[in-house]
């Protein structure tokens, strides 16, 4: 008992060391900006911005062509992306995936990319494309089925600490520190979208020590919580298209902002209202009444017969196994 | 010996013979097996039970939901029994509070046994949202155990009062009974007070009990799963709750009377009734399996039918069969002739109730997770499949020989049967022993 | 008596002179280092200035790869002379961008054409590249008219200086939206002799508080490069939010917990509790109670 007190307590000072850092840093970020705007430093712009890894210097051109080195979290970000906390999420923005299924061709390339930059270690991949058959007269075809990001989450209503939330602008994450790995999130949601972290999970020793950032899932993956799809808000917070929707060669992930009635694949974009209206797009289990934040467009006049992504399909596993060098 | 003197002496703690010792010493071995399998789980994390993300709740949950059913059992006897003015069932009230609030002390650890992450045990009661309901089974749980062991401990004053002289000469237990005893004379004060605290606490305990199993039910039937998304969910848990709890105290009430030879407490009369009572029971319970299976059987809805298709002819079909069946059927018919309702034979019976009540918990958490709605794919060909590994078994029945041992550890020291009842109800008053002028 | 054959010494030592030369070749093509790749594109922000997008790359091992670290020297071109006017290094993914606020000019020279040289030097890793680039500036400009409660998004194209209108250029009008703007009307559209497009905006837009941003741009033109332009105007619908954040749900956090959750298993709890706490209030009565 006195064990679980210590373990708490100190849990509850790192969280209030947490805080104070937290606060001591955005005035130092403050401070910061402050000085560095006057020396007339441009806004930078994603391409030149590396890895957002603590602690990195970027060089920057002033605009009388000097060169500066400049801490890069000290760098004002696109005002677009600017978010009040990560448990509130981006104002006035509402996220939403659509996926064509019509173009879908079980390429997987969706699935790995997102494996990759999440560093998933357990054999159950965040994003399935499952090989769906409703029944034995309609035809096959394949279904990347991320996270839905509900609208009435029967994960968020049942966790008992809060630990998974529903945010602002939709999203729906998980606070791996706050996590008691009692699972039932998992035993509440239909989709089979949560996986758990059974034991240590494997990533690498620079991942694993970085501290937790509720805008990146599964960086770092704790022992005893769950994961899932986060619709990648560290990749909207620099004005990027998550992983998924970036990697399909076909075009089959569409992302955007319901407010806005936009969505686009990268390359494609359309109004949300008017790719559903046309394509007659739908939802996953709509009588559950979880309104997800997913929308499927049927998979007619198909880019390619079910049958060639057959050579794709592993049922037994779902994460590629690094190779060791 | 006096009439009063045979009571105490009869219905007093006793030594533990060499059966005794060594039941004890195989409790502590069994628990000591599964903690060292415990603190192999707290070092590699869940990944040494054979759960996975689609079997995401096993054994460990279903043997939560039985210890909570067993505790039900406190409320059956000593309460429902008691506040309807049955008087047969009072030499079992020690029994079931007994065995009510080991099972729900063993409820509690349980379930702190899944948690991925027991360090963060806290975060319940600091971040806890009142909207789950696991918040709800916490506070319930907590509420009954406080509930249970008053009710414990109140008929149990003037019995410790008693046997604090009983046992003048063991130091040890004279300190304890004194203390624990809180300076009971059986004045007409202390009488009404108790009289009213106990009749409180039997009125209070109902709701209660009918709510931790509630909520625990609820734990499965808020989730959309077929086999899980039944409105049926309470009422069906409470009635399994109470054949799983009449079953246990028959079990061990037959041991403690061959034990301690209370054949004059504890008479084949009392068998007789516990047994048309475990019959009663058990059709209540049937009454309920009926409406949980054959009515979604009759639909057959998309969901439910890989479901019910694995209980009924798949690979859960012998183990479903054999819990309705031998737990609950065959029972019923045994116990319907008197023969079956002597102590032996209803021990054994008994027995099987309880084992049945247990698989049956089983067969309600581990196939449904089974069967999801989206298809089980891109994971490892074991994922389709669960059976606990032997560390899941051994943390199992180290809590299961917990919950035994906390009754044996509680019966070696408090009497089995109320010895202040039996004397007022056989109106054997103390003999007041005459100053020697 | 043999004769010394003197004239094929001179062969021998060509033969050996070329045997030497062609075994030191392989080892010389080993340490020859990749070229690096630039490629540049010239992009005016009609409010914020011109950049210069430079994305470099070098063949390796396993095909071309980003370089990072890499100086890159820009350079402006008049007429015969040049002006170097600034260093930049590539970041990790190899690009960099380089800031020209003011472009200089040269006061003889009206045409508004601007030769530029972007230039990555020699390193101990790769060889040096070099690009030119040409582009010829314009003022982009977009503004938004309403007539009868029409919106339309107006461009017009002019050249710096003289203001003259430039016509024949390819405009794409788009509304900005958070990833990829909405194009409006035709991918494309052709300035006329006014210099100027006119495209209709549609009334069924939605924007923060009815705010819509219209963007005008050129898009990779061998001429004038990438030129962007943006007015802002409240012609669209005011998006409706209708998020349950604030409100008390089932799935809020435990500080908007619906009420009759928060208030009625409360006070049954409470109840209970007191009650419970009362009862063992009793016990301690029990023990303080004198006996008869």
């Amino acid at each position: 008992m006195a064990r679980e007190k210590e373990i708490a307590r100190s849990d509850n000072a790192s969280d209030k060391n947490k805080q104070r850092r937290a606060f001591i840093d955005k005035s130092m970020k403050l401070g910061l900006a402050a000085v560095a705007g006057t020396f007339g430093v441009t806004r930078l712009i994603e391409s030149a911005e590396g890895k957002a890894i603590p602690g990195e210097s970027v060089e920057l051109m002033t605009t009388d062509g000097k060169l500066v080195k400049v801490d890069q979290r000290s760098v004002e970000k696109i005002p677009e992306a600017e978010h009040v906390n990560p448990r509130e999420g981006f104002a006035h923005r509402k996220f939403v995936m659509v996926i064509d299924l019509a173009r879908c061709k079980n390429a997987r390339k969706c699935q790995s990319s997102c494996n990759k930059n999440h560093y998933i270690t357990g054999p159950n991949a965040w994003l399935k494309v499952y090989k769906m058959q409703n029944s034995e007269e309609e035809s096959p075809y394949w279904q990347p089925t991320t996270c839905q990001h509900c609208d009435k989450p029967p994960c968020v209503k049942v966790c008992p600490v809060d630990a998974t939330f529903k945010r602002r602008d939709g999203i729906v994450l998980i606070d791996n520190d706050r996590c008691i790995g009692c699972r039932f999130c998992m035993a509440a949601c239909p989709y089979s979208t949560r996986v758990f972290n059974w034991g240590e999970p494997d990533q690498p020793e620079e991942i694993a020590a970085l501290p937790n950032d509720l805008d990146y899932g599964g960086v770092p993956a704790e022992k005893g919580t769950v994961d899932k799809c986060d619709f990648c808000p560290h990749m909207i917070d620099k004005g990027k298209l998550p992983h998924c929707v970036t990697a399909c060669p076909n075009g089959v992930f569409f992302f955007g902002d319901q407010y806005e009635d936009t969505v686009t694949n990268g390359d494609e974009t359309y109004r949300l209202s008017e790719l559903l209206e046309e394509k007659s797009g739908y939802r996953l289990m709509e009588e559950l009444g979880t309104k997800p934040s997913v929308y499927y467009l049927p998979p007619k006049d198909r880019l390619q017969e079910f049958e060639k992504g057959l050579d794709n399909y592993d049922e037994f596993n779902s994460v590629e196994k690094e190779e060791k060098s | 010996m006096t009439q009063f003197d045979q009571v105490i002496h009869d219905l007093a703690p006793q030594r533990f013979n060499i059966w005794g010792k060594l039941w004890t010493g195989l409790l502590i071995a069994v628990i000591l097996v599964g903690a060292y399998s415990y603190y192999q789980q707290l070092k590699y994390g869940l990944i040494i039970t054979d759960m996975r993300d689609y079997a995401s709740w096993g054994v460990y949950i279903s043997n939560f939901v039985f210890f909570v059913a067993i505790s039900l059992v406190g409320s059956l006897i000593t309460a429902i029994l008691r506040l309807s003015g049955v008087k047969w069932s009072t030499p079992l009230t020690r029994i079931s509070e007994i065995i009510a609030v080991a099972a729900i002390i063993m409820a509690g650890l349980t379930i702190i046994i899944d948690m991925g992450r027991p360090d963060r045990l806290f975060n319940l009661f600091f971040h806890g949202r009142l909207q789950s309901p696991i918040i709800w089974d916490v506070i319930v749980i907590t509420t009954y155990l406080v509930i249970s062991v008053l009710l414990l401990y109140y008929p149990l004053l003037p019995d410790l009062a008693i046997l604090k002289k009983y046992f003048a000469k063991n130091k040890w237990f004279t300190t304890w009974y004194t203390w624990l005893s809180i300076n009971w004379t059986g004045s007409p004060i202390q009488k009404r007070l108790s009289r009213r605290s106990i009749r409180a606490l039997s009125v209070m305990i109902i709701p209660v009990a009918f709510s931790i199993h509630t909520v625990t039910a609820w734990l499965f039937a808020t989730t959309y799963r077929p086999g899980w998304d039944s409105t049926n969910f309470g009422p069906y848990f409470i009635a399994g709750a109470f054949v799983a709890g009449a079953g246990a105290v028959v079990a061990v009430m037959y041991v403690f009377r061959k034990a301690y030879h209370l054949e004059n407490y504890i008479t084949d009369y009392h068998f007789d009734n516990m047994g048309k009572l475990l019959v009663l029971l058990c059709l209540v319970y049937l009454y309920f399996n009926v409406n949980e299976y054959l009515v979604p059987a009759y639909k057959v809805t998309e969901g439910e039918s890989a479901h019910l298709n694995s209980l009924f002819f798949g690979e859960y079909a012998a183990m479903f069969w054999l819990v309705i069946v031998g737990g609950l059927v065959v029972p019923v018919i045994a116990l319907i002739f008197p023969q079956g309702r002597k102590p032996l034979p209803l021990f054994i019976i008994a027995l099987i109730v309880v084992l049945g009540a247990w698989w049956k918990r089983y067969i309600i958490v581990t196939p449904t997770l089974l069967h999801p709605f989206l298809p089980i794919q891109g994971v490892p060909e074991s994922w389709h499949e669960y059976f606990p590994t032997w560390r899941e078994w051994s943390i199992t029945l180290a809590t299961l020989a917990s919950s035994l041992l906390i009754i044996t550890g509680l019966i070696r020291v408090l009497p089995v049967v109320p010895i202040q009842e039996t004397l007022e109800e056989r109106g054997i008053e103390e003999p007041i022993i005459e100053e020697l002028k | 008596m043999k004769k010394i054959e003197y004239t094929r010494i001179p062969w021998m030592l060509l033969c050996i002179g070329l045997l030497l030369l062609t075994s030191w070749e392989p080892t010389f093509s080993k340490q020859k280092k990749p070229k690096v790749r630039l490629s540049v594109q010239y992009t005016k922000d009609m409010a914020k200035g011109s950049f210069l997008t430079i994305h470099t790359k070098a063949k390796g091992d396993h095909g071309y790869h980003p370089t990072p670290d890499l100086p890159i020297v820009i350079t402006q071109y008049f007429g015969d002379s040049s002006v170097v006017l600034g260093e930049i290094v590539t970041g990790v993914d190899g690009s960099a961008i380089y800031h020209m606020n003011e472009l200089r000019r040269n006061q003889q020279d009206t045409t508004n054409h601007f030769f530029f040289g972007i230039t990555s030097p020699t390193t101990d890793k790769y060889r040096s590249a070099k690009k030119k680039l040409d582009v010829i500036d314009v003022n982009l400009v977009t503004t938004i008219e309403t007539v009868d409660s029409l919106h339309k998004a107006v461009v017009n194209l002019t050249s710096p200086g003289t203001n003259l209108p430039v016509e024949g250029a390819f405009v794409q009008v788009a509304v900005d939206r958070l990833f990829r703007p909405i194009i409006l009307g035709k991918d494309f559209y052709k300035t006329d002799e006014n210099g100027s497009i006119i495209v209709p905006i549609p009334d069924d837009i939605p924007g923060l508080n009815g705010n819509l941003k219209i963007l005008a741009m050129i898009k990779d033109s061998d001429e004038y490069g990438n030129v962007q332009a943006s007015t802002q105007g409240k012609i669209g619908i005011p998006i409706v939010e209708n998020s349950t954040f604030d409100q008390r749900k089932l799935w809020s956090p435990p500080s908007k917990t619906p009420l009759p959750l928060l208030i009625f298993p409360n006070l049954i709890i409470l109840g209970i509790w007191f009650t419970l706490v009362m009862l063992i209030f009793n016990l301690y009565k029990i023990s303080k109670s004198k006996s008869d």
